[in-house]
């Protein structure tokens, strides 16, 4: 922010330097619109840029601190003493490869899944006219206005006692107990009830409607069915904005601890580590270390640990985001 | 052929409608049996005392004890509530002009807005769930923000606290201090939770023909006109969508700070009833706000329509 003012000045000290037509041309609203603008712009943008990328220079910066430049006043980005030991003791304690690919697994199945429905309900909203479609649209953005976190309590209950119209209570004398197992978060995802699955609903949806209706009209005169209509001629057309949700979903299903700590507090996510950590060392070294620049320290070599496979998916897959962000259909 | 054969007595029109509820089942499989079920089960609780210890759920009634808890007895839920409302107002005013306005400065051609571009939607991917909750708490990112924070708690007395050195010199007024420090944490947070509506604006901007801005420049309109009297209304529906977007997000993040105190009395008080009340009071607030929102929304395009 420094920076804009600087610029700006310097601006307005050159400018009784300048003489005539130069000076003329700084006054002109062109300039304005033009270069200067173009040198305010950049300078905001590399800002924000800054603050942005802040916390991951943090980060890293954290997790190769000893504990001694923790306390000394010229260390800020770069240790005096870098040191392994931060991300070694995480890397051990939270178990990081079990972790990770426990993470990796059911991100992904649950992003799939999400997609899926997401596609299966939006080009059925779209594509058909059917009574009450209006009512089940409604209803979509419903799932995304309510709170999740009214409904975190009974949906607990509901898992922890699963039954559907007593059926399984009759058959086998209790209800399923299917709480601490992944089936909640998966069967959420695969009727559209996961994390933000109204959104890619509602924007799988728009999309669809964008689409002409000769699309699927010529494949049906061809003789194509509805089924491979939909997975040969539709679903391609919804490639790029399927991967941005794909991203997304993953991305989010990755650092969630909402629905983790709700459905399957046991199991060992990168994400629900954090937590693990924070609470045993406040713990083991009484309330003398909460919040202190140590406990800090670690919990960002975590945070970093978490982050970077999603940073490098980030990285890869960046382009193809950015246009299915374009091209997508949010706009309605 | 065969499959068609089989649907012989149904009309064109009806086999359509056939295959759209087979294409929306999933999601009305999920509604029937999951939400709609859980939705009612959240207001039931709210009304009763559970037992969630054994193989079997208990439930009790007991009427509107927990709603008494949550507004009369507990402490601190109806001043959260409150204060949290008007904080998230102007937070989110803030996020949506910021989106907005760097929306259209991202959709300008300049070097390196591919880049620009890239950085930009790392906080849609990155800013949630663990990542935003233990950010808050962060210290070290705090540290490297103004420097020297931790002096006063290590031993090198020489280091001091910018933000109390002004406050206690008296040279500014510690209220405006606490302003200036808050608005740049503020910033920071904005930038963090406007990913999505950067997107969404973004996308809108690029949907808005170019030849409506060359007519305009031909006309002689200056770059403000043209914002105001083109781009402005062409992005209505796109602000009216990120506006809704913006509410659901700051109300419903975890880190909010009524979220915060229901999700605490839930599972570290174990006060699931309780909990469970007071989430359905602040969602009928969220819902109070958008349906006002939405409200206005439409009282004004209907007014701009008349002026049309």
């Amino acid at each position: 922010m420094n920076g804009n003012q600087t610029i700006t000045s310097a601006g307005a000290k050159r400018k009784p330097l300048l003489s005539g037509r130069k000076a003329e041309m700084l006054r002109s609203p062109t300039f304005w619109g033009g270069i200067g603008w173009k040198i305010f712009r950049f300078v905001l943008l590399l800002g924000l840029t800054y603050m942005i990328l802040l916390p991951f220079f943090s980060k890293i910066a954290s997790a190769f601190m000893s504990q001694s430049d923790l306390y000394d006043s010229m260390v800020k980005f770069i240790p005096r003493n870098p040191t392994l030991e931060n991300i070694l003791f995480v890397f051990d304690y939270v178990n990081y490869p079990e972790g990770f690919l426990n993470s990796l697994w059911f991100s992904t199945a649950c992003a799939l899944l999400g997609v899926l429905s997401a596609c299966l309900t939006g080009y059925g909203l779209a594509a058909f006219k059917f009574r009450g479609r209006g009512i089940l649209f409604a209803l979509v953005v419903l799932t995304m206005v309510i709170p999740p976190q009214t409904i975190q309590i009974s949906s607990f209950i509901k898992f922890k006692y699963f039954d559907i119209l007593g059926i399984i209570q009759l058959l086998t004398g209790s209800p399923l107990a299917l709480n601490n197992s992944p089936l909640p978060m998966i069967l959420l995802a695969l009727t559209g009830f996961g994390i933000k699955n109204g959104l890619y609903i509602f924007i799988m949806r728009q999309f669809f409607t964008t689409l002409p209706a000769e699309l699927s009209e010529a494949a049906e005169v061809d003789g194509a069915s509805t089924a491979r209509t939909f997975f040969q001629i539709i679903l391609p057309t919804a490639r790029p904005l399927g991967m941005t949700i794909f991203l997304l979903a993953f991305s989010w299903q990755w650092l969630d601890i909402y629905y983790a700590a709700t459905f399957y507090p046991q199991f060992n996510f990168l994400a629900t580590s954090v937590g693990k950590i924070a609470n045993s060392m406040t713990d083991s070294f009484g309330q003398l270390y909460d919040h202190s620049a140590k406990q800090s320290m670690i919990i960002n070599t975590n945070l970093l640990l978490i982050i970077l496979p999603l940073m490098v998916l980030y990285l890869v897959a960046q382009k193809q985001f950015i246009q299915g962000v374009e091209r997508s259909g949010i706009v309605g | 052929m065969i499959a068609q054969k089989s649907h012989k007595g149904l009309s064109y029109r009806k086999k359509k409608e056939l295959k759209g509820w087979i294409f929306v089942s999933l999601f009305l499989l999920g509604f029937l049996v999951y939400y709609l079920p859980v939705l009612i089960d959240a207001v039931r609780y709210s009304f009763s005392d559970l037992d969630v210890t054994g193989k079997q759920l208990l439930v009790t009634f007991v009427g509107g004890e927990h709603y008494h808890y949550a507004f009369m007895v507990h402490p601190d839920f109806l001043k959260t509530l409150v204060t949290s409302i008007g904080q998230l107002g102007g937070e989110i005013g803030a996020i949506l002009i910021f989106s907005l306005f760097l929306a259209t400065v991202l959709n300008q051609k300049m070097p390196g807005r591919a880049f620009f571009r890239m950085i930009f939607f790392i906080p849609v991917v990155m800013a949630t769930g663990v990542v935003e909750k233990y950010e808050v708490s962060n210290i070290l990112m705090e540290q490297m923000e103004n420097t020297a924070e931790m002096g006063s708690t290590a031993a090198s007395g020489a280091l001091f606290d910018a933000e109390a050195f002004l406050a206690t010199m008296g040279i500014i007024d510690p209220n405006i201090v606490e302003m200036l420090s808050s608005l740049s944490e503020g910033i920071y947070g904005i930038v963090q939770k406007s990913g999505v509506q950067l997107i969404i604006f973004l996308a809108g901007l690029q949907s808005i023909s170019p030849s409506i801005y060359e007519v305009a420049k031909i006309e002689g309109a200056s770059g403000w006109e043209i914002f105001w009297k083109i781009t402005f209304p062409m992005l209505m529906p796109m602000i009216f969508v990120n506006t809704m977007y913006t509410i659901i997000d700051s109300f419903t993040r975890s880190s909010n700070a009524v979220v915060e105190l229901i999700t605490e009395i839930g599972f570290q008080n174990s006060n699931l009833e309780a909990s469970t009340a007071m989430s359905l009071v602040y969602s009928l607030v969220v819902l109070a706000v958008l349906g006002i929102v939405a409200g206005v929304f439409t009282m004004i395009n209907r007014r701009q329509g008349v002026e049309r």
